[in-house]
């Protein structure tokens, strides 16, 4: 009875009740259309955007672990501790330099030695002398993947860390490092490009690091001057570089 | 429903049932897309603050970097008195600090952005050599982006 009731109501009031016209509902698509464009749009700026930044951030936060890491060490390159555990404390290179290694996309790697203390639970403070080095290693993946920069940690057995005792698993620091390179200096200022530790006073250290996906939405042609080469690319990754130059101040003049 | 009847009689509720017009919709749809355009602006400055960010940790590694060539060289420290801005030019490389002062111009080059060095982009040493003290100032983003690095020589 209700029903009916309302019914009659409609149908005896005026004819703006009766509905949507064709051309309201075409109208009504149209901006439906326009809103949902917007909304696409919108969405895939903003994906994008977070994927950049998000790969920014990576590509910054791997560079800033890997080059810590490094300067660190080589801060520390020919520090001798009176408590180690080297009989023959002296007579040994700080830092050992590979130019240019094979299988590493014409990375350098550099080893640098010196003393750590060790937590020993006796309490008695002993130091081992250690050896730390630094490489690129391919990325596991199909070829051209990219190159991970790794840590190698050794227990020297000697002053010179000739013989090893202990040799703990590669670290990895970053993946993506597309290269690394050392340069050396003298007193002076000068380039040295072969050297006995003792006369390096400031090291170079070069990186490049690329994002893991693509961010640009179309290629873009950089130069990267890593080192002593240039370095171009053409894609539509990401990449950072940096370059600092380190104090070692522990090695013996 | 008693009362249902009675409102769906009365014009006024006829007239209200009406919806939105063309027009109406329209300027919605307007206000939307200006909301929109403000959110799309966020997300620009979220990449540059991000930009902004990395260069700022740039230059902290870099001006360590410039510290420590000072300390490794503290008895000749007056000689790393320098300001660079934006046209920076290599030195003349014929002294130890002319060199260092070269690896320094290398680093800004390498690693931070040239494209947004600006007029009031400056990267200053300052040496007090009366009270043995240091001071690395950097100043990025047209001079907006301030760091300060400071160090009392022994």
């Amino acid at each position: 009875m209700v029903h009916k009731k309302n019914i009659l109501v409609f149908n005896s009031s005026s004819k703006k009740l009766s509905g949507l016209t064709l051309v309201e509902v075409l109208i009504a698509v149209i901006v439906g259309s326009f809103m949902m464009a917007a909304i696409y749009y919108a969405y895939s700026v903003f994906s994008g955007s977070y994927l950049s930044i998000v790969e920014k951030v990576s590509v910054n936060k791997a560079l800033r672990a890997s080059m810590t890491d490094i300067i660190k060490d080589i801060r520390m390159a020919g520090y001798i501790d009176e408590n180690t555990n080297i009989l023959n404390k002296t007579n040994f290179e700080a830092i050992k330099f590979d130019n240019n290694m094979v299988g590493s996309g014409g990375s350098d790697q550099i080893s640098v030695i010196f003393d750590r203390p060790v937590d020993v639970s006796s309490g008695a403070y002993i130091s081992n002398r250690i050896q730390s080095r630094y490489f690129l290693s391919p990325m596991d993946g199909p070829p051209g993947t990219g190159f991970s920069l790794f840590n190698a940690l050794t227990t020297c057995g000697d002053a010179a860390c000739n013989n090893n005792l202990v040799v703990t698993p590669n670290r990895k620091i970053s993946d993506f490092v597309e290269n690394l390179q050392f340069r050396f200096y003298g007193e002076q200022g000068q380039n040295l490009t072969t050297f006995s530790s003792s006369q390096v006073k400031y090291v170079e250290i070069s990186i490049l690091i690329r994002s893991t996906n693509e961010i640009y939405p179309a290629a873009i042609s950089k130069n990267f001057r890593i080192g002593e080469i240039t370095i171009p690319k053409n894609d539509r990754y990401y990449r950072d570089s940096l370059t600092v130059t380190v104090f070692p101040r522990n090695i013996i003049k | 429903m008693m009362l249902v009847r009675r409102n769906l009689n009365t014009s006024k509720i006829k007239k209200s049932l009406k919806g939105i017009s063309l027009i109406e919709a329209l300027v919605s749809v307007v206000v939307v897309g200006i909301g929109f355009v403000s959110i799309l602006q966020m997300t620009v400055y979220a990449t540059r603050s991000v930009d902004i960010a990395i260069e700022k940790n740039k230059s902290n590694f870099i001006a360590e970097m410039m510290m420590e060539s000072i300390v490794a060289d503290k008895k000749n420290a007056q000689n790393y008195l320098v300001n660079f801005k934006c046209d920076y030019k290599l030195m003349s490389d014929g002294t130890v600090s002319d060199r260092i002062k070269n690896f320094w111009l290398s680093s800004f080059d390498r690693s931070l952005d040239q494209n947004r060095c600006l007029g009031n982009d400056i990267k200053e040493t300052k040496i007090n050599s009366t009270e043995g003290t240091i001071s690395i100032n950097f100043h990025l983003g047209d001079g907006a982006q301030k760091k300060y690095l400071g160090l009392q020589l022994k």
